[in-house]
């Protein structure tokens, strides 16, 4: 089957992307395991130290996704271009403290732009703010990764929480991984204040 | 200010051309487009170059401002567009500075 022809259910409705559910049949009929193999998608990311296939995948999916109230895992599908482009989840729900940790890959290299990550990451931190109603979303990058931790802090107001020295070893050295928090309270201070802006321009 | 501005743009594209490969490197003019599919940089190369921007908007001008931010992604119409709409954006944040 042709990954155009792929029947998507969307889970959250976006201008320039759609959050979809993830299936047996996309895992089966997209390039996402491979996205896992390519150095240049992987390089500031904890992954491609073991080659990864379709089948294990698969059991990825059965096992870590499927049916995990713990896990909301979602595909970013590029609406214009019919195509999963990458995914967006959030991760160890904790549903006691209500928090959880949010992540985002665009594993098609052509897709990697500001404006699908924004709108992706905005959709999912919407959802778990207004929704599940969780009361915090933690994140963390590798600190090559600088630009996106700058964009996360300024879009969405997450704020720095410390670093992990030397936590990860990536592309032959020991590297600090940046860890950051967004409450609720800053989320929505952050989204007010930009609507009182543009209100005044 | 646009000329002035529009400088600063161009003196960052030098800077971010030096980092990419030749098929990459960004034209100075106008009418390059920064963001959407006709892009060339990517999420992290376009948060590099507008940060570098803020960085020379304040050696040169004095003038603290943040380019990259919530306010400018949730423009309807992108300010990253193209050069040319980063310079009117750019024009903008200054003006209101001044008139602060």
């Amino acid at each position: 089957m042709d990954e155009n022809n792929l029947n998507y259910d969307i889970f959250i409705k976006g201008n320039l992307v759609d959050l979809v559910i993830i299936t047996e049949e996309i895992v089966e009929h997209t390039n996402w395991y491979n996205w896992f193999n390519d150095e240049e998608t992987t390089l500031h990311m904890q992954q491609h130290y073991y080659p990864n296939t379709k089948s294990m995948q698969m059991d990825f999916y059965k096992k870590i996704i499927k049916n995990n109230k713990e896990k909301i895992q979602l595909g970013i599908y590029h609406k214009k271009d019919k195509i999963l482009c990458g995914l967006v989840s959030l991760n160890k729900i904790d549903n006691l403290n209500r928090n959880a940790e949010i992540s985002l890959i665009i594993g098609e290299n052509k897709y990697r732009k500001l404006e699908v990550s924004h709108e992706a990451m905005k959709l999912i931190i919407n959802h778990a703010f207004n929704t599940i109603n969780l009361h915090k979303i933690n994140a963390g990058y590798i600190e090559t990764l600088e630009s996106w931790g700058l964009f996360l802090r300024r879009t969405f107001g997450f704020s720095n929480e410390g670093i992990q020295k030397e936590q990860v070893y990536k592309n032959g050295k020991y590297l600090n991984i940046v860890n950051l928090g967004l409450t609720k309270n800053q989320y929505h201070t952050m989204i007010k204040e930009n609507i009182n802006e543009e209100k005044s321009d | 200010m646009k000329k002035k501005v529009t400088e600063i743009i161009y003196q960052a594209i030098n800077e971010i051309n030096e980092e990419l490969d030749q098929a990459l490197k960004l034209e100075k003019s106008t009418n390059t487009v920064l963001m959407g599919s006709n892009g060339k940089l990517d999420s992290l190369g376009i948060v590099h170059l507008l940060v570098i921007i803020e960085q020379n908007i304040e050696d040169e001008l004095d003038e603290i401002i943040t380019i990259a931010d919530e306010r400018a992604m949730s423009q309807k119409r992108s300010p990253f567009l193209t050069i040319e709409t980063l310079v009117d954006y750019i024009v903008m944040l200054l003006r209101e500075k001044n008139d602060e």
